[in-house]
């Protein structure tokens, strides 16, 4: 998938959700961020305040409209805002790179495609977003869903998480498969959460990886280097695999309860807008 | 019944049972998949999952797949006609004159045959009855393996002669009487002295089966025409048959059509003629008569001069004083002599014996009984010719176009006015338009018509004021013609003119002729020999030349039918007259009938089971190994199938030359090496580089990716099939070009020319001058040798406005891919004659100049006013 194909998916998918849904929460949670007004003079857009001119203050600071109307001279003041910054994570690891039927689209690039419309929904509200593993400031204005496409579809294939962390008080989004061990999960969330970071999972999967649909004889090999396995037989395999599946999206899901974080899951059959509601949601709270 | 040729094979199919132990006990591989959610199986157990065994229906599907493979390599074949004789075979073939009657069913029966005994791995003896054209003796061909009797049944072909059954039957004491035989005898349904000592020779060596041809299909002839005074009468001879009727093509020297006569057919009657009415000049025109649709030496009526002769009678007043130079027949005898038979006598002593055209010399009158006699003779289509003279102008008689002033009119004379008078153009409807006056031509004294209504039309050359020179005029079927002046210089120069013999054989060629033997006075050698499909080919090297004499001709190697003698005296031979005509041959006792329509051929099932054991083998891949992998497999087998369109490909990306691949492999490696070297030297000299030549089969290749195709004719090339002339027709339409090379200076006659290119659509043909843009499109040429020199160069007269008047077709026969042809060092590979090397030189260039013709279409044309444009400049 190329950035400017991502992109256009992302545009369309971004276009259904409303994002005064959001604006109204953050509105009401001033507190935890967001383009948020600090109730004090500062750098802004809202007008805050008129004051009278102090020496020192530039002459284009004044508002020549409001001194217009008295003796003495007015300047402008706007409410200080901050934004919140948001770094997503589109797991770039081989195991990201499948897909079972030629139908589907692989793991990574729906993780992509819902990174990059979640990317649109934030810059309509003023937020900025960045690459939990992509170096430098994160995006902010009318381009950044653009460089956070391009930044996507660069991104290598890596198999752990990414090393430098996110500001504190930022928000992170996890889009993986997290077929990794749960120690390995556990470990780095709680760093994570240390550094005073909100986050969200979403596991992604392959219907396949769900419902192990292979029957008789097969020889089924991992991406990872974890070797491979001669199934015998495999649809008797199956009641044991989804047991195994659901033990691990209960681990998964304990470890974010733990950090205060939120685990939620996806298939890549189903309608990409059904995940990114979620996602907005979980991130609206 | 089920037959197989390799049956040993079938043992193969013992090792069916151990093949299924093997796919019972193997399971099948395991199928192969990436599956990164492998670290939760991992730590799964895997008890109580025992190896799953191939299914049952894999198996027997695979099982079934090598069944057929077995089966169908052992070669199984489907024969039927339930019980043969399953032995060597003895195959007679008639390929005498009335086998050239569908030959090509009979050699396709004969190959069939060949092909069955090869797939029985027998032997084939071949045996025709008619001996062969090189002049050697009969011989079996014989026992020999089926693929060399397929040489000699390829080679064999109709004769012109009859075959020679007695001395087949001889031939066969040579074979030895082994095991039974299968006998087969291809005959052409007649009968004759040998059939029945051959028939009961053949029954010796085991079962005779005969293939007879159906009455329909048997050969009709051609009898000798005879002249009508109106006409001809063309007669037929067949040997039964339903009603219907053939058609009679009439030809002139060159082979064009002049006619055609419908001859009907009464059921089973075994004569036919029709009459022909047609005039004189088109009858004189005719030079051979054929059957249409028959192809055989019978149908094929050649005509000499005997069959339509023109004999002229001088009349003779037997008077003895006579002095050369002012003789009356001297002059006329002098202008018909070495183009008709000339006879003096008195009108008497003429009428006893045919004439065409009687020439009457200025006579006194006529006894009445004369006069009645010539009249009658006129009336049944004899042509007059009287001169005028002092007798005539005194006594003027009845057997005259018009009616004469009594007086002779002087001109030039002390009581006349004018001078003597020149002759004006001849009228465009008269017998002589077209002849040329010579300017110093003057008469100056004739004998005046009574002018009346009818006098213009009757007068064919008149005199610079207007008064009659010659007047002609019907009578009865014939025609009476005057000359108004003498037949000796007395009274004008007209017979010491160059005019005088022209205008008589004018006159000749309007009698009509008189069927009249010719005496052999000479032996004749061969000219022009009929080949067994009723063609005119060159003559072989073994004919003798016709003896003097009358004698009996037998038809063979030494005497074929065609025409004997030079062009002073020829002498046609033609085939059925001379056959003793025979009887449709009955079936032999004992002697089964072959059906020549049913097909006996074997079906061969080896190919169809091969192919459904693929299919069952794409099915199992489709099963086993998921659609893609059987889908690469069909692709694979498709491309196999389709390496010819890949062939097509390769052709298109390169401009290249080609050839027309004739069979002929002497002359196809001549066409390749030459074209080759002419690409080379295209190369060398000019800026188009072409790549190797390509040998082209127009009924397969796809033809429109050559710019030029060259054309070399082999002997043994006969007509081309139905799809290659549409081809090669498709070709010349969009714009292709080809070089049709009859490789012999020119000499093939048009027949055979025709014949070949039969069904190519050939615009009208115009001789390549220096004028033409060939002759200045690279270099500037005169000619066009090849190996040979001087035969002429054919294009297209006009050409096609759509093609920017490039011909599309060229037709010479110098032989030129032979001049071009070198050994790749550079040496020539075939002198060139007369010229040498020089010769040479120009052959390459004119090879150079057509490529580049053929490349660049027409666009040096402008060259042709260079000239003019120079000139116009230097004023």
């Amino acid at each position: 998938m190329t950035a400017a194909d991502l992109q256009s998916r992302a545009e369309s998918l971004a276009a259904g959700l409303p994002n005064l849904l959001l604006r109204a929460k953050r509105v009401a949670a001033t507190v935890s961020g967001g383009l948020h007004g600090r109730r004090r003079p500062g750098s802004g857009e809202d007008f805050w305040q008129f004051r009278q001119s102090q020496p020192g203050d530039p002459l284009t600071a004044i508002d020549w409209r409001q001194s217009a109307r008295s003796d003495h001279l007015y300047v402008r003041e706007t409410e200080w805002t901050i934004a919140r910054t948001t770094r997503i994570w589109a797991d770039p690891s081989p195991s990201m790179r499948w897909r079972s039927s030629r139908d589907l689209e692989t793991k990574h690039d729906r993780a992509c495609l819902l990174a990059v419309a979640l990317g649109f929904l934030l810059e309509q509200s003023g937020e900025r977003i960045g690459l939990l593993d992509h170096p430098g400031p994160a995006f902010a204005g009318r381009t950044a869903p653009t460089r956070l496409a391009h930044a996507l579809v660069q991104a290598r294939p890596v198999e752990t998480f990414p090393g430098h962390g996110a500001k504190a008080r930022s928000t992170i989004v996890l889009l993986s498969d997290f077929l990794m061990p749960a120690e390995t999960i556990a470990r780095q969330a709680e760093r994570w959460a240390a550094a005073g970071m909100s986050g969200h999972l979403m596991q992604i999967l392959d219907p396949a990886e769900e419902e192990l649909p292979y029957e008789g004889r097969v020889r089924l090999r991992g991406l990872e280097r974890e070797g491979d396995m001669l199934l015998p037989h495999a649809e008797s395999l199956r009641g044991d695999y989804v047991q195994a599946l659901e033990a691990h999206r209960r681990a998964l899901t304990a470890i974010a309860r733990q950090v205060g974080w939120r685990f939620t899951t996806h298939r890549t059959d189903k309608p990409a807008r059904v995940a990114l509601t979620h996602l907005y949601t979980a991130m609206a709270c | 019944m089920l037959t197989f040729a390799t049956p040993w094979l079938l043992a193969a199919a013992l090792a069916l049972p151990a093949l299924w132990l093997l796919l019972r006990i193997t399971p099948p591989p395991p199928r192969r998949f990436d599956f990164p959610a492998l670290r939760l199986l991992l730590g799964l157990s895997t008890k109580n999952r025992s190896a799953r065994s191939a299914p049952l229906w894999l198996i027997i599907l695979r099982l079934t797949l090598v069944t057929f493979l077995i089966v169908g390599a052992a070669g199984p074949a489907w024969r039927r006609g339930g019980e043969r004789v399953d032995g060597p075979w003895l195959i007679v073939v008639d390929n005498g004159w009335a086998a050239g009657k569908l030959w090509t069913q009979r050699r396709d029966t004969l190959l069939q045959m060949i092909r069955q005994a090869d797939h029985d791995n027998q032997t084939v003896t071949i045996l025709p009855t008619a001996a062969p054209a090189d002049g050697g003796a009969l011989a079996l061909a014989g026992p020999s393996s089926a693929a060399d009797a397929r040489g000699a049944a390829e080679r064999l072909v109709p004769e012109a002669w009859p075959g020679d059954r007695a001395q087949a039957a001889k031939l066969l004491d040579a074979l030895p009487h082994g095991r039974a035989m299968r006998v087969v005898w291809l005959s052409d349904g007649l009968d004759d002295d040998g059939a029945a000592t051959l028939a009961a020779r053949l029954e010796t060596f085991g079962r005779l089966e005969v293939m007879l041809p159906s009455a329909d299909s048997l050969p009709q002839l051609l009898m000798a025409p005879t002249s009508t005074p109106t006409g001809t009468r063309v007669r037929l001879r067949r040997f039964g048959g339903g009603a219907g009727h053939s058609t009679v093509r009439a030809m002139d020297e060159q082979g064009r059509s002049l006619a055609l006569i419908d001859v009907p057919w009464e059921a089973g009657a075994r004569g036919g003629e029709a009459e022909a009415d047609w005039p004189a000049e088109l009858k004189n025109r005719v030079a051979r008569l054929v059957i249409d649709g028959e192809e055989h030496a019978a149908a094929t009526e050649l005509l000499d001069g005997s069959w339509s002769r023109h004999p002229v009678g001088l009349v003779d007043d037997g008077a003895a004083d006579r002095i050369q130079l002012l003789d009356d027949l001297f002059y006329g005898e002098r202008a018909v002599m070495g183009f008709a038979e000339a006879r003096h006598g008195t009108i008497d002593e003429l009428l006893q014996r045919p004439l065409s055209l009687m020439v009457l010399p200025d006579h006194g009158a006529l006894p009445d009984d004369q006069r009645e006699k010539l009249r009658k003779w006129v009336e049944d289509g004899g042509t007059l010719v009287r001169f005028a003279g002092p007798a005539l102008a005194g006594n003027p008689d009845d057997l005259l176009p018009v009616r004469l002033r009594s007086n002779e009119r002087l001109l030039g004379s002390a009581l006349s006015w004018a001078q003597p008078m020149s002759v004006a153009p001849m009228p465009d409807d008269s017998p002589f338009a077209g002849l040329s006056i010579p300017p110093d031509l003057t008469v100056s004294a004739q004998i005046l018509a009574e002018p009346d209504l009818t006098l213009a039309n009757k007068t064919w050359a008149k005199l610079a004021d207007g008064t009659p020179l010659v007047t002609g005029a019907p009578l009865g079927h014939g025609w009476l013609v005057l000359i108004h002046t003498t037949a000796w210089p007395g009274w004008s120069n007209l017979a010491l003119s160059g005019l005088f013999p022209d205008m008589l054989h004018r006159l000749l060629d309007r009698s009509i002729g008189v069927a009249a033997p010719q005496t052999g006075e000479k032996p004749l050698p061969l000219a022009v020999q009929l080949d067994g499909s009723g063609h005119l080919v060159p003559p072989s090297a073994v004919a003798q030349a016709l003896p003097a004499g009358n004698g009996a001709i037998i038809p063979g190697p030494r005497h074929p039918p065609g025409y004997y003698g030079d062009s002073s005296a020829r002498r046609a031979v033609n085939l059925a007259p001379l056959l003793n005509l025979p009887k449709t041959l009955s079936l032999p006792e004992g002697a089964l009938r072959l059906d020549p329509s049913r097909a006996q051929a074997d079906i061969d099932l080896g190919a169809w089971l091969i192919g459904l054991a693929l299919l069952l083998l794409l099915a199992d891949l489709a099963l086993a190994g998921g659609l893609r992998r059987a889908a690469l497999a069909a692709f694979l087998l498709l491309s196999l199938g389709d390496a010819k369109a890949a062939d097509d490909v390769a052709a298109a990306l390169d401009a290249r030359l080609a050839y027309i691949v004739t069979g002929d492999s002497a002359v196809d490696e001549t066409s390749r090496a030459g074209l080759a070297a002419l690409s080379r030297q295209l190369a060398r000299r000019t800026t188009a580089v072409l790549a190797e030549p390509a040998g082209v089969d127009p009924e397969r290749d796809a033809l429109a990716v050559y710019p030029l195709i060259y054309w070399p004719l082999s002997s043994r090339q006969s007509g081309l099939s139905e799809k290659a002339q549409a081809h090669l027709n498709d070709f010349l339409r969009h714009g292709g070009m080809l070089l049709i090379d009859s490789r012999d200076g020119g000499i093939t006659p048009p027949d055979r020319l025709r014949q070949v290119t039969r069904g190519i659509d050939i615009p009208p043909l115009a001789l390549v001058g220096d004028q033409h843009v060939l002759a200045k499109s690279f270099y500037l040429l005169h000619d066009f040798p090849g190996r040979l020199a001087g035969g002429a160069l054919y294009a297209e007269e006009q050409g096609d406005a759509a093609h920017d008047f490039v011909t599309s077709v060229l037709i010479g026969g110098n032989d030129w891919a032979a001049a071009w042809a070198d050994d790749r060092q550079g040496n020539p590979m075939f002198p060139v004659v007369p010229g040498g090397e020089g010769q040479r030189e120009t052959a390459v260039r004119f090879g150079i100049n057509l490529v580049i013709y053929a490349l660049t279409g027409s666009y040096k044309a402008d060259q042709v006013h260079v000239p003019a444009i120079l000139e116009r400049m230097h004023h």
